[in-house]
């Protein structure tokens, strides 16, 4: 069956929260392991449009959620958090698999949705299996990059100004192969503009966090991937992530991949997680 | 000579140097420093270097030059390498002006010709001075070309104030520093000679866009070198500073902090003085 964002989508009660997101199963096993996909919460950022490219392949292999948190998505609108966020997004997390009563998951979480998973991990432990993080944000400064990132202003100035041509100047700079730019400007633009997203855009608000003061405290196996040519998340954040835990490793894609490794690159990353995840 | 005496207008002259003629800023005595600026639309000597050659020339024979395309130089469009093409200018001047030996301060793409001046000419070469220097190609840690290179490219190909005002904006560390007065001149110097700029776009795709990569050659340079950088340069990334401390034999590096792509203007005291200490004494 082809694979949609309408014949996968689900809703649970996640403890009182709303959580919307994206189920795909093997055909061929009923207890395959869990893999829990965490939507960055970037805003217009979904579920769908992060991980549509990879669904398919993942889902072949394990169960496969792909997760939009608060108000991200079909997701709540109504819940309210001002504590940091990784550690309310963590609790989202555990409630979510306690609702679908899963005890343990594999997860994934890119750019601004690694810290939430890295830090489930720390608050969590016995509830992981292993981890996959595409350049997350959070890592503090840049040793070779000055700071903030080329791509920072534009991400702000599409926040300020949501139009298709402030949106397009950030995918200019996220995604590095032009012709991969459209389709993603499309969901982002659709999902930026759904009923009631922009209203709810400051309901999680939260201290910035520096995810270097906790990551020490990571213990699951953990795969780090970054693209060489990475405009909003410096690549040497990866080395710096890598030398605070006790279990990680890099993947580094080369210069033609930008902040989107699991889109720009979907094949070998699919690849590249299944085989991580399977070790 | 007092620093506030000097302007562009009293130490500027024009020279032969073979292939073209070139506008170039005299002033001072003693030891000979050749200052190159940088690739930008509307770079000369002396807006490069206008916070330099004063405290220079009490102590040294300090020259900017307007390389080739630049400035109140000739018009060219270039089928090598513009830093191959700016230290044949060099090499014709001090011809011209019958100077035997030189110390070379590089801004940027000046960096990237003096590189090829050392390689070329090495004998006419006692220091060198390489500020955010090209000529390093590839960087490890910063997707190319950087976001400044990329403003630049765009201004060269679209001259509007805007552009200039956005590309200035990352040219430095703390923008707050740059006045209306100091866009405006240098928008006045871009727009000066438009043919530079059409003949600049022309070379981009004659030469395939840029610097040479000398990295490869770095180890044949025995030339006592000093490199400069700022933390902040989103133009030439840092990390090229450390390939070039590697690579030349005899090389030390700086890294000013608070500082983008233009040390020798937003640190000038600083600056002066780092690389003056450097000429008189290692």
């Amino acid at each position: 069956m082809l694979l949609t964002s309408e014949n996968t989508t689900r809703t649970v009660d996640a403890n009182g929260v709303l959580v919307q997101y994206h189920q795909a199963v093997p055909t061929d096993s009923t207890d395959a392991p869990v893999l829990i996909c965490v939507a960055a919460t970037a805003f217009g950022a979904t579920a769908w449009g992060q991980n549509r490219s990879n669904i398919d392949a993942l889902s072949k292999q394990f169960r496969t959620l792909l997760v939009n948190l608060p108000p991200q998505g079909g997701s709540d609108k109504k819940v309210t958090s001002d504590g940091p966020r990784t550690i309310f997004y963590s609790e989202v997390l555990r409630d979510f698999m306690d609702a679908l009563d899963i005890e343990k998951a594999h997860f994934y979480g890119g750019s601004p949705a690694a810290g939430p998973v890295l830090r489930f991990a720390t608050c969590f432990p016995d509830r992981v299996g292993r981890i996959v993080v595409d350049a997350p944000t959070g890592l503090g400064r840049s040793m070779f990059n000055p700071m903030p990132v080329e791509g920072a202003a534009y991400t702000a100035a599409f926040g300020a100004d949501p139009t298709m041509e402030r949106l397009r100047e950030v995918m200019d700079i996220q995604i590095s192969r032009p012709e991969l730019r459209e389709e993603a400007i499309g969901l982002r633009y659709e999902a930026a503009h759904a009923l009631g997203y922009q209203e709810a855009r400051g309901n999680i608000k939260g201290p910035p966090e520096n995810l270097l003061t906790f990551i020490q405290d990571v213990r699951a196996p953990t795969l780090i991937i970054w693209g060489a040519a990475d405009r909003d998340v410096p690549m040497d954040r990866a080395l710096a992530a890598m030398w605070e835990m006790p279990n990680a490793r890099v993947h580094f894609f080369g210069a033609g991949c930008g902040h989107w490794p699991q889109y720009e690159r979907a094949n070998e990353w699919n690849r590249l997680v299944v085989s991580f995840l399977k070790d | 000579m007092a620093t506030q005496t000097l302007t562009d207008e009293a130490t500027g002259a024009y020279a032969s140097t073979g292939d073209y003629k070139v506008y170039y800023n005299e002033a001072g005595s003693g030891e000979t420093v050749i200052m190159l600026h940088g690739g930008g639309p509307g770079a000369t000597g002396w807006s490069n270097f206008s916070r330099n050659i004063g405290p220079f020339a009490e102590q040294y024979r300090t020259i900017l030059i307007d390389c080739p395309g630049f400035g109140r130089s000739d018009q060219v469009t270039v089928t090598d390498p513009r830093d191959q093409v700016n230290a044949r200018a060099v090499k014709g001047l001090i011809d011209e002006l019958g100077i035997d030996k030189v110390t070379l301060v590089g801004n940027s793409m000046g960096g990237a010709s003096s590189l090829a001046f050392a390689l070329e000419w090495p004998e006419r070469l006692s220091k060198m001075i390489l500020m955010g220097p090209g000529g390093a190609g590839q960087s490890i840690f910063s997707p190319m070309p950087m976001e400044g290179i990329k403003l630049l490219f765009n201004l060269y190909a679209n001259p509007t104030l805007e552009g200039l005002r956005q590309m200035i904006q990352v040219f430095v560390y703390d923008p707050s520093k740059i006045t209306e007065d100091l866009i405006q001149g240098r928008y006045d110097a871009m727009m000066k000679n438009k043919h530079h700029l059409e003949n600049f776009v022309k070379a981009m795709s004659a030469t395939g866009g840029g610097l040479t990569d000398y990295t490869s050659r770095l180890g044949e340079i025995q030339t006592n070198t000093l490199v400069t950088w700022g933390r902040d340069d989103r133009f030439v990334p840092l990390d090229h500073g450390l390939r070039l401390v590697w690579g030349l034999p005899n090389a030390q590096l700086h890294v000013f902090a608070k500082c983008g792509h233009w040390a020798q203007w937003e640190h000038a005291d600083r600056f002066n003085r780092l690389v003056m200490d450097f000429i008189e004494n290692d």
